[in-house]
């Protein structure tokens, strides 16, 4: 069973135990690209990178330290959350506990660690550049909005991580990496007092203070429907992307909605990905999008989608498609189809089904209830949110896709 | 109980994760891509329709020693769903067999326009030269035009289970298909040298290195060289090609080493991703850093902490398990695999990783991007 409990600093605790030899610790605090300006866009990745470098007061680095125990360590920048990872082996997780504390506070951003960083992240600016399907997105975000700060998705500006400063980002860092602007999830083999007990006291002292992340949800750019073409570059599949603007969590309904559309559409692929697994899952044959395959409008297709705090884009990838013209209002017809019972019993199947898969282990679940917390205030919600997928009808899908449809993007790469 | 099944108990009530092996391998392909062509093909049969219907999620993996079907299914619908899957297997949807290549076609050209991926397959095309490991299960430059209706049928009636893996609540799953052992394919000679594709507009260059090694039937010499491998570049921000290459000189997002133990032999794979104005350098860190053969006590210690403690956090999730054990039933291993590479690895000492490295013969180094 799941708990939620705050310490006097104002940390969130979340603490669910499972009889098992693992335990995932994930601290989520709720700054991202959405908190980011013109000048440091990317940045809130970059002050990742840098907490994986010298914190103070650690006995060694946090690689050292868990991966000399067998733990997985991770991060994660989110459009509106940065998440700090550690699995252990449950008899470990007190470390889980002073490695987290101690990144909250005490990272020092060493000046010539910061330019190594600085070169790194730009390699992996380069490492995504060289997909075409990155690519596509990226321009498609560029058109989805104008001033928002998800307009340069998490990866941000080459520009701005040219040359934004150790001392601006130190000072972001100071900013948001506080209690109140954090969510501790504890979930596996670890006792709910011991956990509590741990979170105290390693966080306990930790001053209030700083600012908190939170932003009032809002949207601009895209009105109507944008079509644009580039040139591929030689050897590259010719593709078509197709963008939807779908509604964020901080509309629960719209995402309840999105949720089902995303189910009759792809099957389950898009959702699947952005919210815990990461499988490399194919889109289902049964679902609408494969239609197009079928159909011989394209050899393969592909869709993205993350759940995030504000309207975000969902994409749709049509592979070697043969007419462009033919694709683009073929997808629209297909979304825009009214679904039979039959379709929703599978849709709803298939939500049920990737529920309980979604919540099979340790990590899967502190991913979901921190998620949950940050966007929605409560752990559990999230999940209802899912189940309520299954409750929608005919007519709730139709209002909800012909909204879509009214504003969307076509980028044909060939 | 057939030899080539594995049953593991899960705590996890509602779910079953099924690991089913069969020999279609790039090893065992009597059609080099004739399993890249099949997976479209049954993926389009009503009995795969029928598995998404009941909310079973399935991903086909082609590797080198077999053709891998990840099965996750609630368990109250895991025997109907073993009945799908062998009507599948058995009924793919032949007629249709050109949309089929052309999906394959498409994946395959996909895949290549990775550079990581491609500068795997390139350096495996030299490491391995006529071998069929030389073929990249997924990335390999297939000719898929002359496969036949006929060519399918022939795949399907040699189709055989090489194993099967469930993790599930209760042992009442099986799979009605023949099963067959692995058999190795020998490989006579190994390559080496360097291969260099250019691909148009990439910023960014893949390097790979790669050396032949254990196979996994060779228990010691694969788990001395798991440690190497953990040491080299398979433990995060710690080992060492991460932070000559990344940590140290900041030339790369990503520089890792991987260890492949396959049926027939194993490969050693080291991995950067760089601008093409520091290949030269990144490629000089490289193999100095693989050259360094002196071993340190406290290197050597967490890297076994870390391969002992990294068993139990795999196996986290139900597919985690799977994934780990499915291993043991595939190649015939014993029940104990992972209790004797435990007790081995605690006894090793720096010398014998030091050993394996000075053993490591040329490379074959591709460079893609």
């Amino acid at each position: 069973m799941v708990s939620l409990s705050r310490l006097s600093n104002g940390l969130t605790v979340i603490v669910h135990h499972m009889p098992i030899d693992v335990a995932a610790i994930y601290v989520f605090y709720n700054v991202g690209a959405k908190n980011e300006y013109p000048g440091i866009f990317g940045g809130s990745h970059l002050v990742e990178h840098m907490l994986f470098r010298k914190i103070e007061g650690l006995r060694g680095s946090v690689d050292e330290l868990v991966e000399g125990v067998g733990g997985y360590f991770n991060g994660f920048t989110n459009y509106d959350y940065t998440v700090y990872v550690e699995v252990l082996p449950a008899e470990y997780a007190e470390l889980g506990f002073e490695i987290e504390s101690k990144r909250m506070t005490n990272a020092v951003f060493d000046p010539s660690e910061f330019e190594l960083e600085r070169k790194i992240v730009l390699s992996e600016f380069d490492m995504n550049e060289n997909d075409p399907d990155f690519r596509l997105v990226y321009r498609a975000s560029m058109i989805a909005w104008d001033v928002h700060p998800y307009r340069y998705a998490v990866a941000g500006l080459r520009s701005d991580l040219n040359r934004v400063s150790r001392d601006e980002l130190f000072r972001y860092y100071r900013r948001y990496y506080n209690p109140g602007n954090a969510v501790l999830v504890v979930v596996g083999g670890l006792g709910e007092d011991k956990a509590v007990e741990l979170a105290n006291k390693y966080f306990g002292s930790i001053e209030p203070g700083g600012e908190s992340g939170v932003i009032k949800p809002w949207d601009d750019g895209l009105q109507g429907r944008v079509r644009v073409e580039l040139k591929a570059l030689s050897g590259e599949t010719p593709r078509l992307l197709i963008a939807f603007k779908v509604p964020g969590a901080h509309d629960i309904d719209g995402l309840r909605k999105t949720i089902l559309a995303d189910f009759i559409i792809s099957g389950d692929r898009a959702f699947t990905y952005g919210l815990t697994s990461r499988e490399p899952m194919v889109v289902p044959r049964s679902s609408r999008l494969y239609r197009l395959v079928e159909e011989g409008l394209g050899d393969a297709v592909y869709s993205y989608y993350e759940v995030t705090y504000m309207n975000n884009l969902y994409s749709i990838i049509i592979y070697n498609v043969k007419d462009p013209d033919r694709a683009i209002m073929r997808v629209e017809e297909l979304i825009a189809e009214r679904p039979s019972e039959d379709e929703l019993g599978f849709a709803r199947e298939r939500i049920m089904a990737r529920l309980v898969f979604s919540t099979d282990s340790p990590s899967k679940l502190a991913q979901i209830y921190g998620l949950s917390q940050l966007f929605m205030g409560d752990p559990g919600r999230l999940i209802s949110v899912i189940e309520d997928a299954t409750k929608s009808d005919t007519s709730e899908y139709i209002d909800f896709v012909n909204n879509l449809l009214n504003r969307s993007i076509s980028i044909l790469y060939r | 109980m057939v030899a080539n099944k594995l049953f593991i108990r899960s705590p996890v009530k509602d779910v079953a994760v099924l690991d089913i092996k069969l020999n279609l391998g790039s090893l065992q392909e009597a059609y080099p891509g004739i399993a890249n062509v099949l997976i479209p093909l049954w993926r389009m049969s009503n009995y795969a329709r029928e598995l998404e219907r009941i909310g079973v999620s399935f991903s086909f993996e082609k590797g080198f020693d077999a053709l891998t079907l990840r099965v996750k299914a609630r368990f109250s619908v895991v025997n109907k769903a073993v009945k799908l899957i062998e009507d599948m297997f058995l009924n793919p949807v032949i007629d249709r067999l050109s949309d089929a290549i052309r999906e394959a076609r498409t994946s395959i050209s996909i895949n290549r326009e990775d550079t990581s991926v491609r500068s795997v397959a390139e350096a495996l095309k030299v490491l391995f030269n006529d071998h069929p490991y030389s073929r990249h299960p997924i990335a390999y430059d297939y000719s898929f035009d002359g496969i036949t209706k006929d060519d399918i049928k022939r795949a399907v009636d040699a189709l055989k289970v090489l194993s099967l893996t469930v993790v599930a609540p209760e042992d009442m799953v099986d799979i009605n298909l023949p099963y067959a052992g692995y058999a190795k394919v020998p490989i006579s000679r190994f390559g080496s040298g360097n291969v260099d594709v250019r691909l148009e507009g990439k910023v960014q260059a893949s390097i790979t290195i790669a050396y032949p090694s254990y196979g996994i039937s060779n228990l010691e010499g694969s788990f001395r060289v798991t440690v190497m491998n953990t040491i080299l570049g398979g433990m995060g921000l710690i080992s060492r090609l991460y932070r000559e290459v990344r940590v140290k000189r900041g030339l790369a997002y990503y520089a890792y080493s991987m260890y492949w133990p396959l049926g027939s032999s194993g490969v050693l794979i080291a991995m950067a991703g760089v601008r093409r104005e520091v290949i030269k350098e990144t490629i000089d860190v490289m193999l100095g850093t693989i050259g360094n053969q002196v071993i340190s006590e406290e290197e050597l210690n967490m890297a076994i902490k870390n391969r002992i403690g990294r068993i139990k956090v795999t196996a986290e999730s139900p597919e985690g398990v799977a994934m780990l054990y499915s291993v043991i039933p595939t190649y015939g291993l014993p029940a104990d695999y992972y209790e004797k590479f435990i007790s081995y690895i605690s006894g090793l000492r720096p010398e014998d990783v030091s050993r394996e490295l000075r053993n490591l013969s040329k490379p074959a180094i591709a460079v893609v991007g």
